[in-house]
């Protein structure tokens, strides 16, 4: 049948919730301006109209208390308070299961709604005397001020011409106008095409609307709310009413130019299109596919050596790169529409523990691809509860302190050549090291005797079941946090470190690659096989003669301008048989703190990757991180470094009982 | 001349065909008589498209009145604020020439 509104109603009512948490928290955090209690009120009232328009009477009957409310917090005559706050947000989580409840066809939990609206009545009589407390939705339209004098507005409203086809009636609205006082509604037609140019689903009427009434310029717009974005709706306060009469039989005359001289500017909105991810995904591939047949084509041509191709080849390369950056950017997105939510988790996770805290983020703007971003909340998340479960110290002790009651947590996202950082930093007790070294040895993760370097000592908080805490919260300290986040990070090709000074902070670091559907890869050769290396990761490459294989006893290191470079034979990790060349090459990447070598035969230059998954069969194959189709058509696999070195590290553990980067220094330096 | 008689809903659905139809016949004529009286319903696209075959029958130089209407047409237009002269034509008149009525229009 027909077009079912609720999958869009759902979804975008899902990011007014957002954008209703941000809000209300912005009103809590002490700067309550005017604007924010007007989106938290035209959030509330979207969700009720829409919710109506859906079919979901309780959720429009529950929200209109909540609106009712802030349409008097508008007016003034509540005032901004933190129980106001908290009841916004309380208000919000039942929309969502309200919402949840009509997904899956639930009876939604009914006691939930009925103390909110009590809590909600309590507010209001707050502010006002008892007696008009309860409203209709009739009788509310610019209830905040209501008591003020009565007020001649001009209304010019010229509706998007394509109000009928979507399914808008101009009649309603105009109805709502009537409601809201006495007025003179004039239609204008002279817009209407003749009968071979009209087309008929569109609107070219427009209105001029005088309007005697008390009400507020947002009780005239919350008429238009549906509308109002896509239509050009002038509102204007010509006179007070009381002896405005005059001025008021004047208008009509006056009127073009009392609209063009108004200060209100027009309402625009961004052109957004709104396009399921999927369909962009099939995009990104299509994309992919093509970069790779023009690879395709451009090794054809230079093995046919046909000279006419080449400019309309090397031309096609430049368009093709064009393209495939564009089409990867449209799937960026700002990581502040993650962010957004942590305002939330931080609100109630101190509230939850007792403690003082606030949220501060930068760098929402910063861009990244949607694939990644998806995948990173709960990663984050369990930051922030390490953050303010382990970090943050009550209010009382840090008074005690000398630091603010309050404490700081930064969400911070930049960009730093292809990868974005993000770091979660708190200003509260630190790691304490000795209790970290001394959990260790009690799990016999490490010999008492050994000692730590600081860095090291924070790597082990990263090791799987570990935790310091003494008593398991709710919130965190189970053993599952660091280990898994560190997990997740790596399967999104990232890296983690932590940071702390004890007593001053810890600082979580997290480096994303931008994207993961198309790299800058190195393309190196081990015998007949063929690798790909992420760019971003290489530093540099080095030659590797026999001799020099050979000269640290056949340990593996390797010294770069006085440097020693642990490395690893890839040879050996894929078991590539065949006879060594005279001279190999070492391509040296960046992981994590330190540098490593990578042992190949040949480096054959960069590569454009599309990168490919290689499906559930070879899913635990943990060195490659999936594999690309060449020019010619043969596959060759990415590597991932991350999994490399922990996989040469394991090797190494076995062989020698220590990590591989300390055994081949330890060789190199017994030497 | 041609007479045309329509009945029933004057809206957005059936818009399109009725200016079918009417740009037919104004294109073998330019004395059209088209009679809504009998119109139980007309939205705001049904307004939009009798104003548009009054202006354009007046354009092409029709004097007499081109559209009789319903009640539900003219109380759809009380309810925009639309003036019954908009709908009944002329539309554009020369300067001095009174408009003509909705009401002067009727029972032809």
């Amino acid at each position: 049948m027909g077009y079912n509104p609720l999958p869009t109603f759902l979804q975008e009512t899902e990011e007014l919730i957002a954008d209703i948490e941000q809000s209300a928290l912005a009103l809590s955090s002490g700067e309550p301006s005017a604007e924010t209690v007007n989106r938290l009120f035209r959030a509330f009232h979207t969700i009720k109209g829409s919710g109506a328009m859906c079919g979901l009477e309780s959720l429009a009957a529950f929200t209109h208390h909540v609106e009712n409310l802030l349409d008097k917090v508008r007016g003034g005559a509540v005032p901004i308070s933190d129980s106001l706050t908290d009841l916004i947000l309380r208000a919000a989580d039942h929309i969502t299961s309200l919402l949840n409840a009509a997904q899956n066809g639930v009876i939604p939990p009914g006691d939930a709604g009925e103390s909110l609206i009590a809590a909600v009545s309590v507010l209001e009589g707050s502010g006002r005397s008892s007696d008009d407390r309860h409203t209709t939705p009739e009788e509310d339209a610019g209830a905040g001020e209501q008591r003020t004098r009565e007020r001649l507005w001009r209304i010019s409203f010229h509706p998007n011409p394509a109000i009928l086809a979507n399914g808008g009636n101009p009649v309603v609205l105009l109805r709502e106008v009537r409601r809201l006082g006495s007025c003179v509604i004039a239609a204008h037609a002279e817009d209407v095409p003749a009968l071979d140019a009209i087309q008929t689903d569109r609107c070219y009427f427009w209105w001029n609307i005088e309007l005697r009434s008390a009400c507020s310029e947002n009780a005239i717009r919350d008429v238009f709310i549906f509308v109002e974005d896509d239509s050009r709706l002038e509102i204007e306060e010509i006179a007070s009413a009381v002896g405005g009469a005059k001025a008021a039989r004047e208008l009509p005359d006056r009127a073009g130019t009392i609209l063009t001289a108004t200060g209100l500017k027009p309402v625009t909105k961004e052109a957004t299109v709104r396009v399921p991810a999927e369909r962009l995904d099939h995009l990104v591939n299509l994309v992919g596919e093509f970069v790779m047949n023009q690879a395709c084509l451009a090794q054809v041509v230079a093995q046919t050596g046909v000279s006419a191709f080449a400019n309309p080849i090397q031309v096609m390369e430049r368009l093709v790169a064009e393209l495939r950056d564009n089409v990867l950017g449209i799937r960026m997105l700002p990581i502040g529409t993650l962010f957004g939510r942590f305002s939330r988790v931080v609100h109630d996770l101190s509230a939850e523990l007792g403690k003082e805290a606030d949220l501060v983020t930068e760098g929402s703007e910063t861009e990244i691809d949607k694939s990644i971003l998806d995948q990173l909340g709960d990663p984050l998340v369990h930051c922030l509860r390490n953050c303010i479960d382990h970090g943050v110290e009550p209010a009382a002790e840090r008074a005690q302190m000398g630091k603010r009651r309050r404490a700081t947590v930064r969400l911070k996202a930049s960009h730093t050549g292809s990868s974005v950082v993000i770091s979660i930093e708190d200003d509260g007790r630190g790691i304490d090291r000795d209790a970290v070294k001394a959990k260790a040895v009690e799990k016999r993760l490490v010999a008492p005797e050994t000692s730590l370097s600081a860095k090291e000592i924070f790597d082990l908080i990263l090791l799987p079941g570990f935790s310091t805490a003494q008593q398991v919260t709710s919130v965190s300290g189970r053993g599952v946090g660091m280990d898994a986040v560190k997990r997740q990070i790596d399967l999104l090709h990232g890296s983690l470190a932590l940071d702390s000074i004890e007593g001053k902070g810890t600082r979580i670091s997290i480096t994303l690659p931008l994207t993961l559907a198309i790299i800058d890869g190195l393309l190196v050769q081990i015998g007949r096989e063929r690798f790909i290396i992420p760019m971003s990761a290489v530093t540099e490459n080095v030659e590797l003669t026999r001799r020099e294989r050979s000269c640290h006893n056949g340990r593996n290191v390797l010294a770069v301008r006085g440097e020693l470079i642990p490395f690893i034979d890839l040879r050996q990790i894929f078991r590539i048989a065949g006879d060594l060349p005279v001279t190999e090459k070492v391509v040296i990447v960046q992981q994590g703190d330190s540098r490593v070598g990578l042992v190949v035969g040949r480096v054959l230059g960069t590569h454009q990757t599309v990168i490919q998954s290689l499906g559930q069969a070879y899913k635990n194959i943990e060195v490659v991180s999936g594999a690309t189709i060449m020019g010619d058509g043969e596959v060759a696999l990415i590597l991932d470094i991350a999994a490399i070195v922990r996989h040469a590290d394991r090797e190494c553990q076995m062989a020698y009982g220590v990590p591989f980067a300390d055994a081949s220094r330890a060789t190199a330096a017994g030497m | 001349m041609i007479e045309l008689k329509f009945d029933g809903e004057l809206s957005i659905q059936r818009s399109e065909e009725l200016r079918q139809s009417l740009a037919q016949a104004l294109a073998r004529t330019t004395d059209i008589r088209v009679d809504l009286c009998d119109i139980v319903e007309c939205d705001v696209a049904g307004l939009q498209l009798i104003c548009s075959l009054s202006m354009t029958a007046v354009q092409r130089g029709q004097s007499s009145p081109v559209v009789t209407l319903s009640p539900a047409i003219e109380q759809a237009a009380a309810a925009i604020g639309l003036p019954i002269r908009e709908l009944t034509g002329p539309y554009r008149k020369a300067p001095g020439s009174a408009p003509s009525r909705g009401d002067s229009s009727r029972g032809i």
